[in-house]
């Protein structure tokens, strides 16, 4: 059956879904969003209030990136400050029983949904589920830091959101990024623990070691970073990147945007795994992060020239098959 | 068009010093009183703040001086990035001293005056109502081959503007240059283009809601005049939507329109409709199904006028495991070169993972997925045999355990290729073994080994000596990071990779062996500012062409400060 036939039915099917589960009753709402919902306006007692106790901890928070933002007279009390995150204080007085939202014991779709009380402007609960970091319980804190980290190595009181490197020495030291050689790094922004190959390494330990072969994309070098190829929160227009045919590797590589009068297909992005049938994004042991070497590369599909076809030369680099990305003059792909 | 970008970088970077300096005449408004019970109480003096809390803005220095004592093929080492060499300043930075105004920004500069060098920097007013980042980035980089070749030049500039209106919607802005020059090896083309990425979005809630416009002008320039230029535009209409508390329903519908001088213009149209739907706390159902239809004009050998995807997958979480299963197909209608018949190759993909803790501190995760391609596709090179894959397999698993202070993972990486009608049969595997573990409070060491190898099965055909080309290789890394005290911080990392390949042509990057150790001790003084010594020899061996290999011995000394 052509899947273009599925369309309607399945928008049938949604539609009905659509309509039957507007009726059914309204779920309680989940802990901690219940806590919210369940608050007097008396129960919110002010920052001040908490920095009596938590005093360090409210200093360093006026030097996160939320602070400005959380300090906006217009907002409505419950989003403002401590309390925005952690719930109204006044329970938390309480010496028998004290109550405070701690993101410590919150699951990941708890946490999630904390910060998209706020963040719902530019990426609704929608955007975020169904990715692949929401299907693995990655939460929003594993990894964005919301208080500066105030008990870093080189860090105290006089730690500073400009020092980015603080962060990276709190977790493990193990930046990736060699500043000491290169030193114009890329700046770790949007309160990140890391730089985003240290953090995105952490999990994602075998495509980060791969930078650190003979060809990769520079992110040792700090020119780049995990997010410029990898999108991780869908609906952050401003970021998006442009991907009309083929992988988003064209937003960096116009020159094999296209479309070519003589496309070299399987691997112009239709039919094939387009760029990954001859690169390996993050690193390679071979030249210009390709998958084989020299006449290899080639030999993995068009295997009937390995006997006969200008033995011992390569295929592009001696100076024949050079428009290997498409051609709008040769069906060879001989001269671009 | 390189004026032009530096001198948009430029103004950018003065724009937001400015704004930087406007900023500090701004008063901090006075404190809000809370009108709660709590605030009867009195404030009890504050404990002590850091100094600089109570200034609008701190600037932030860093000078250095290096030493790369390069010998040999310094190509190979600026193959990426420039590094200084001699005097540089290193890094200025402005930050805000307190975030709690309405206004705040930032400003960093990396490197300026040198060839490589970067700017960044983040205005937001109005409490974050109004937020413009910037960043401009120049690398000189080199092509790795010894033979003299002139340097390679590229400039970023990215500028993002955004306008919230109330809690509930925004306007975006986006404007990006890219310009590159490159000179690579004979017989490739050397590059010299332009790319300008104009990027407009209307976002935010609508009808319950959330929907977004987006529109799109990318614009290529060939300056060799080889490529045709190219303009892309692109509108973008987005709409999800919670239908219940458990459900989302989405649909996104694309246009692009692709112009190129001398050819026929290009359409494709893209509609998707997309949705997760919690069953239950631990259950979870994703979907996506995509029409695309495609008309290709300019485009005269085979291609495809249209596709459908549609992908499901479930998502099972027990106590202690999680799994997911989905299912992913593909097909195509490709139009044969000579226009007589159009194939329909479908691509089927199966897909599963499982993560789960089996032991306290022992966590497996394993995914696999399969891939087969249905339907035939009728090849027009000289061998009609044909040239896509016919089954791809993959696997990986991955076991780690740990605890308080230490760390260790078990992972294999397997992927299998096979095209029977050509008896290829190519498999890759990739082993790695790797932890971390804190020895005592502040220090730390890590460790990884890396193998890489490819085989390749077949019968007595054509792809016997594939396996010539597909080289093994492998990576060692090992590193200490100790805090020695509130102070001091010394660094060590190391790492090595070696590629073994048959190379039967003889040719230069076949076999190459590089070795990394980059040392740093860090030291904080009283009043804030620091002083660091690296110290990193770097080694680069070809050893069928030693006029590729290079030897760095790089020393650097920093000193940074706030003022």
């Amino acid at each position: 059956m052509r899947l273009g036939k599925l369309i309607l039915p399945l928008l049938a099917l949604a539609s009905l879904a659509f309509g039957f589960a507007a009726q059914r009753p309204k779920k309680e709402l989940p802990y901690p969003l219940r806590v919210f919902a369940e608050a007097k306006a008396e129960d919110y007692i002010g920052e001040q209030t908490c920095a009596d106790c938590h005093s360090e901890l409210v200093a360093n928070f006026q030097k996160s990136g939320h602070a400005t933002f959380s300090h906006d007279p217009k907002l409505p009390t419950d989003k403002k400050a401590c309390e925005g995150c952690h719930g109204p204080g006044k329970p938390h007085l309480d010496e028998n029983n004290p109550k405070i939202i701690s993101y410590k014991k919150l699951t990941a779709t708890e946490t999630t949904a904390m910060c998209l009380r706020c963040h719902n402007d530019t990426m609704a609960k929608g955007h975020w589920n169904g990715t692949a970091h929401q299907m693995a319980d990655v939460s929003c804190t594993s990894c964005h830091q919301i208080h500066p980290d105030s008990d870093t190595p080189l860090g105290g009181k006089d730690a500073h959101p400009g020092d980015t490197n603080l962060l990276v020495d709190s977790s493990t030291g193990r930046s990736l990024v060699k500043t000491p050689v290169f030193p114009t790094g890329r700046v770790t922004k949007n309160l990140l623990k890391a730089d985003e190959a240290t953090l995105c390494g952490s999990c994602h330990q075998n495509q980060v070691t791969q930078f650190r072969l003979n060809t990769h994309h520079p992110v040792l070098e700090g020119r780049m970073v995990c997010s410029d190829c990898h999108s991780l929160h869908p609906s952050k227009a401003s970021k998006k990147q442009v991907s009309f045919n083929r992988e988003r590797c064209i937003a960096c590589h116009g020159e094999i945007a296209g479309p070519f009068a003589y496309e070299h297909d399987p691997v112009s992005g239709l039919s094939g795994d387009a760029c990954s049938e001859c690169h390996k994004p993050h690193g390679s042991q071979n030249p210009r992060l390709l998958t084989g070497f020299s006449r290899g590369l080639c030999l993995k599909c068009h295997t009937d020239k390995s006997r006969n076809h200008h033995l011992g030369r390569t295929c592009w680099s001696a100076g024949c098959h050079v428009a290997m990305h498409g051609s709008n003059t040769s069906p060879d792909l001989l001269t671009p | 068009m390189r004026k032009r970008a530096r001198t948009v970088g430029f103004a950018a970077t003065a724009f937001f010093a400015a704004a930087m300096a406007q900023a500090q005449e701004t008063p901090p408004p006075a404190q809000e009183e809370s009108t709660t019970k709590a605030d009867a109480k009195q404030e009890e003096p504050k404990k002590e703040e850091s100094t600089f809390s109570q200034r609008l803005f701190v600037p932030r220095l860093e000078l250095g001086h290096m030493q790369l004592n390069l010998k040999g093929n310094w190509r190979k080492f600026f193959h990426y990035t420039t590094a200084p060499d001699g005097l540089f300043v290193s890094q200025f930075r402005l930050d805000p001293g307190n975030r709690g105004l309405s206004t705040t920004g930032f400003l960093d500069l990396r490197t300026p005056g040198e060839w490589d060098h970067s700017a960044t920097g983040a205005m937001s007013f109005d409490y974050g109502r109004f937020v413009a980042d910037f960043t401009n980035q120049h690398n000189r980089s080199y092509d790795p081959n010894p033979v003299v070749l002139p340097q390679n030049e590229r400039e970023i500039s990215d500028l993002s503007v955004k306008q919230k209106f109330g809690q509930d919607a925004a306007v975006v802005f986006r404007y990006k240059t890219d310009q590159r020059d490159q000179i690579t090896s004979p017989a490739l083309r050397d590059l010299h283009q332009r790319t300008y990425l104009t990027n407009v979005s209307v976002e935010g809630k609508m009808a319950q809601g959330f929907g977004a416009i987006n529109y799109t002008n990318w614009r290529y320039f060939d300056r060799t005049n080889v490529l045709p230029d190219t303009e892309v535009r692109q509108v973008q209409l987005s709409y999800l939507r919670d239908i219940t508390h458990d459900a989302t329903l989405g649909g996104v519908f694309t246009h692009a329109k692709i112009q190129q001088d001398n050819a026929p213009n290009s359409t494709i149209q893209t509609a998707a409709v997309n949705g997760s739907w919690f069953l239950g706390p631990r259950t979870q159902l994703v979907g996506n199904v995509t029409e695309q239809k495609l008309n290709l004009a300019s485009v005269e050998n085979a291609k495809a006028q249209a596709r459908h995807v549609a992908n499901l997958r479930w998502v099972q979480r027990f106590n202690k495991w999680s799994t997911q299963i989905g299912f992913r197909t593909l097909q195509e209608e490709r139009v044969r070169a000579d226009a007589s018949f159009v194939d329909v190759p479908r691509w089927n993909t199966w897909d599963a993972r499982i993560t789960g803790t089996i032991a306290p501190n022992v966590r497996l995760t394993g995914r696999a997925w399969s891939q087969k391609m249905d339907g035939h596709v009728l090849m027009t090179t000289d061998d009609s045999r044909s040239l896509f894959w016919r089954e791809q397999n993959y696997l990986q698993a991955k076991a780690e355990t740990g605890g308080i202070g230490w760390n260790g993972y078990l992972q294999y990486t397997g992927k299998r290729q096979k095209n029977p009608s050509r008896d290829v049969d190519l498999k890759n595997h990739n082993w790695t073994v790797g932890g971390f573990k804190q020895l005592s409070p502040g220090l730390e060491i890590y460790a990884e080994h890396s193998e890489d190898h490819y085989s390749v099965n077949g019968g007595p055909g054509d792809a016997t000596d594939l396996g010539r080309y597909l080289p093994d290789g492998s990576i060692n890394v090992f590193g200490i990071s100790w805090a020695k005290d509130a102070r001091t911080q010394i660094s060590l990392d190391y790492s090595q990779f070696v590629t073994n390949n048959d190379n039967p042509l003889l040719l230069p990057e076949g076999n190459v062996r590089g070795s990394f150790l980059t040392t740093s001790y860090r030291y904080r003084l009283p009043a804030g500012h620091e002083v660091s010594f690296s110290y990193a020899p770097w080694h680069f061996e070809d050893h069928v062409d030693s006029r590729w290999g290079y030897d760095a011995y790089v020393f650097r000394i920093s000193l940074s400060g706030r003022f």
